[in-house]
């Protein structure tokens, strides 16, 4: 029998998904169309022998996450549970702490899942290369260009055992293409590793250090402390893959991560996409809306890449393109919304137009991915995917260029390049 | 009675629109400069106006020749073969001014007067546009939102769900639906796509096509030119 492992992260992580983390924990926000963490529920469903799946996180356990396990063990019939670390205690503290829960039931092995990733999940073919050949640590890896590599953590193999020869977490320069994609595969021989990398923390140590620059007691750093230190000892080995996959850190990767699963959704969840409905709005390329249906009036245009919510308005002649809509939202007649996240229960007035810049990897070259998403360069605010966060309003005819509107907060005057406060 | 009117010159500080035809006969309030001067020179009792011309004569005696037979009037041309200033000119139609004796008139053709505005006003009340003045030729859609200070020329079409405030939009140009003007001028025979939107003296020359879903800020976009990426800083293109 197998599990799963989701790693979702606290309060402190996500940051870089502000304004919209304030509204929902970053694991739950909507990417095509359902939150982040069903995609991974999703996949880890059908792989035969699924008993449980574990969700390991800082966050308190609130409504709206409660309120999503529950559906999702419905929806799934699986036993679904939060397990609250409690401190923040590292990608592989919560393993280690939580290791007698993960274990219980004897499984053949468990999948680790990162929440901010984005991929097809190729579960069944990981599984395959560990029955053939079991290790401790089976990680899932693609291939990045070699700038760009240089912002995840980087895997050199032996290309023909796939063995993980050496492994370097964003190096300062290029170490490998092959980048790790934060997806495991762990047998329970793995939580040895993690109990001598705990124990020797523990002896280094009491470093009370408040500052949260050394890592804390229990803390368990998985892929500084265990794949660098084990890589090269016959017991970490790689999977390659060239499905989708890309990191969601920012509002711009999620709106691109929401392109990718939309990319699939005619061969997995064909239901999900928008179909043409005579006196309907004219579609372009890929969308979805939420159930039940917003109210849609004459002669919108939606599309490509737009992802609706349930409960939104959109009024005539409105063009949405490349962004999405969340729950509750309003647009009013003739306005224009490209590249851009509109926050729960907004409002953008007549006229108005609302615009966000992509940051997408070059759709030519197959190996890119995301650049490192930081807010400033030099200083100045980087043209980014426009964010309206939670109830805010937009009045009529104004232009809201690269910017990010933080929740509750009613505009005058146009905006660009700006964070408004 | 007699008039000279100066109206030598580029027009430079009015491109792109100057590009295509001489100042005098850029429209405004959908009239050219020259002839709201002409006619109130007709009606103070001239009945010869010499002009005293440089850059694209042609287009300007083509476009006198049937304003002499509209007014009743003598329109000659004094035609200067390199700039002579202001009073150069003068010197120069001196055989067409001395053939009387009477005064004339001096008039540079850029300077605006009092007598526009009360045929304006008139029009003004007769239209209850708030300002605006729109050709009986032009076509508005439904759902558009006109003025204030809107001046649409002949032959103008305006789609579905168009905003336009305080513009001019020369002749034939074709705004399509949904889109947003502020403080531009459209230049004659432009195509606007949809969604698009401009402000901050957006300067359209003659026959430019703007791609739908764009932005355009404080553009000033030569003839024939076709925009396909939005302009979010002022600046000019070639």
């Amino acid at each position: 029998m197998l599990k799963a492992v989701i790693l979702i992260g606290g309060p402190q992580k996500g940051t870089r998904f502000r304004p919209l983390s304030f509204e929902v924990p970053k694991p739950l926000f909507p990417v095509a169309g359902v939150p982040m963490i069903q995609h991974h529920i999703e996949a880890c469903a059908q792989v035969p022998g699924m008993q449980e799946i574990l969700l390991i996180g800082f966050y308190q356990p609130d409504e709206p996450l409660t309120r999503f396990l529950e559906a999702a063990q419905q929806e799934f019939n699986l036993p679904i549970r939060y397990l609250q670390e409690f401190a923040p205690l590292g990608t592989g503290g919560g393993l280690y702490h939580f290791r007698d829960q993960i274990l219980a039931g004897s499984p053949e092995a468990f999948f680790v899942l990162n929440a901010d990733v984005c991929s097809d999940f190729p579960l069944s073919a990981m599984l395959d290369v560990h029955r053939h050949q079991p290790h401790p640590f089976l990680l899932l890896g693609t291939t990045a260009n070699r700038t760009q590599s240089l912002n995840y953590g980087c895997i050199v193999e032996n290309p023909q055992t796939h063995e993980v020869l050496h492994y370097v977490e964003k190096p300062s320069t290029f170490v490998s293409d092959i980048i790790n994609c934060g997806i495991y595969l762990f047998s329970p021989e793995a939580l040895k590793p993690l109990r001598d990398v705990f124990q020797r923390n523990q002896q280094d140590g009491q470093l009370e250090d408040s500052s949260g620059l050394w890592p804390g007691a229990g803390t368990i750093r998985l892929e500084q402390d265990v794949f660098s230190a084990l890589a090269g000892q016959g017991q970490i080995y790689v999977h390659l893959t060239d499905g989708i996959w890309s990191q969601i850190k920012s509002a711009g990767s999620a709106l691109y991560a929401s392109r990718l699963y939309l990319s699939q959704y005619q061969l997995t969840h064909p239901e999900r996409l928008a179909k043409h409905t005579p006196g309907g709005p004219r579609i372009r390329g890929d969308w979805i809306w939420g159930p039940p249906r917003p109210m849609v009036v004459l002669s919108p245009q939606l599309g490509p890449n737009v992802s609706i919510g349930e409960g939104v308005t959109i009024g005539e002649g409105v063009r949405l393109r490349e962004s999405i809509v969340l729950h509750g939202a309003t647009l009013q007649e003739h306005t224009c919304v490209l590249h851009s996240i509109v926050g729960w229960g907004s409002t953008v007035g007549r006229w108005a137009r609302v615009e966000g810049t992509p940051n997408d990897p070059n759709p030519n070259d197959p190996r890119a991915h995301m650049d490192s998403e930081s807010l400033f360069k030099d200083g100045k605010l980087l043209p980014a995917i426009t964010i309206l966060g939670c109830r805010v309003r937009i009045p009529a005819e104004v232009l809201i260029l690269n910017s990010i509107v933080l929740p509750h907060k009613e505009l005058s005057r146009s905006f660009t390049n700006q964070i408004i406060l | 009675m007699k008039a000279l009117i100066l109206v030598g010159g580029y027009g430079t500080r009015l491109r792109p629109l100057t590009l295509s035809i001489p100042k005098p006969l850029v429209d405004f309030c959908n009239k050219p400069i020259l002839l709201h001067q002409v006619e109130a020179l007709a009606a103070a009792g001239v009945d010869h106006v010499i002009l005293a011309v440089s850059y694209m004569s042609q287009v300007l005696e083509k476009e006198m020749k049937a304003q002499e037979q509209k007014l009743g009037i003598r329109i000659s041309m004094s035609h200067e073969e390199e700039p002579l200033g202001t009073a150069g000119p003068l010197a120069l139609a001196r055989d067409l001014l001395c053939e009387t004796a009477d005064p004339f008139f001096v008039l540079n053709s850029d300077v605006i007067c009092d007598f526009p505005f009360e045929a304006m006003v008139q029009f003004h009340r007769h239209h209850g546009q708030e300002g605006s003045i729109l050709d009986p030729s032009a076509r508005i859609g439904e759902n558009c939102s006109i003025g204030p200070n809107v001046s649409l020329g002949p032959g103008v079409v305006v789609e579905d769900g168009v905003c336009i405030r305080r513009c001019t939009v020369l002749r034939d140009a074709h705004i399509r639906s949904h889109s947003w003007l502020e403080s531009c001028i459209v230049g004659w025979r432009c195509r606007v796509g949809q969604w698009v939107r401009m402000e901050n003296v957006t300067v359209l020359g003659e026959d430019v096509i703007v791609n739908d879903e764009l932005y355009l800020n404080g553009a000033s976009v030569l003839p024939h030119k076709s925009i396909g990426e939005s302009v979010p800083e002022p600046r000019i293109i070639m």
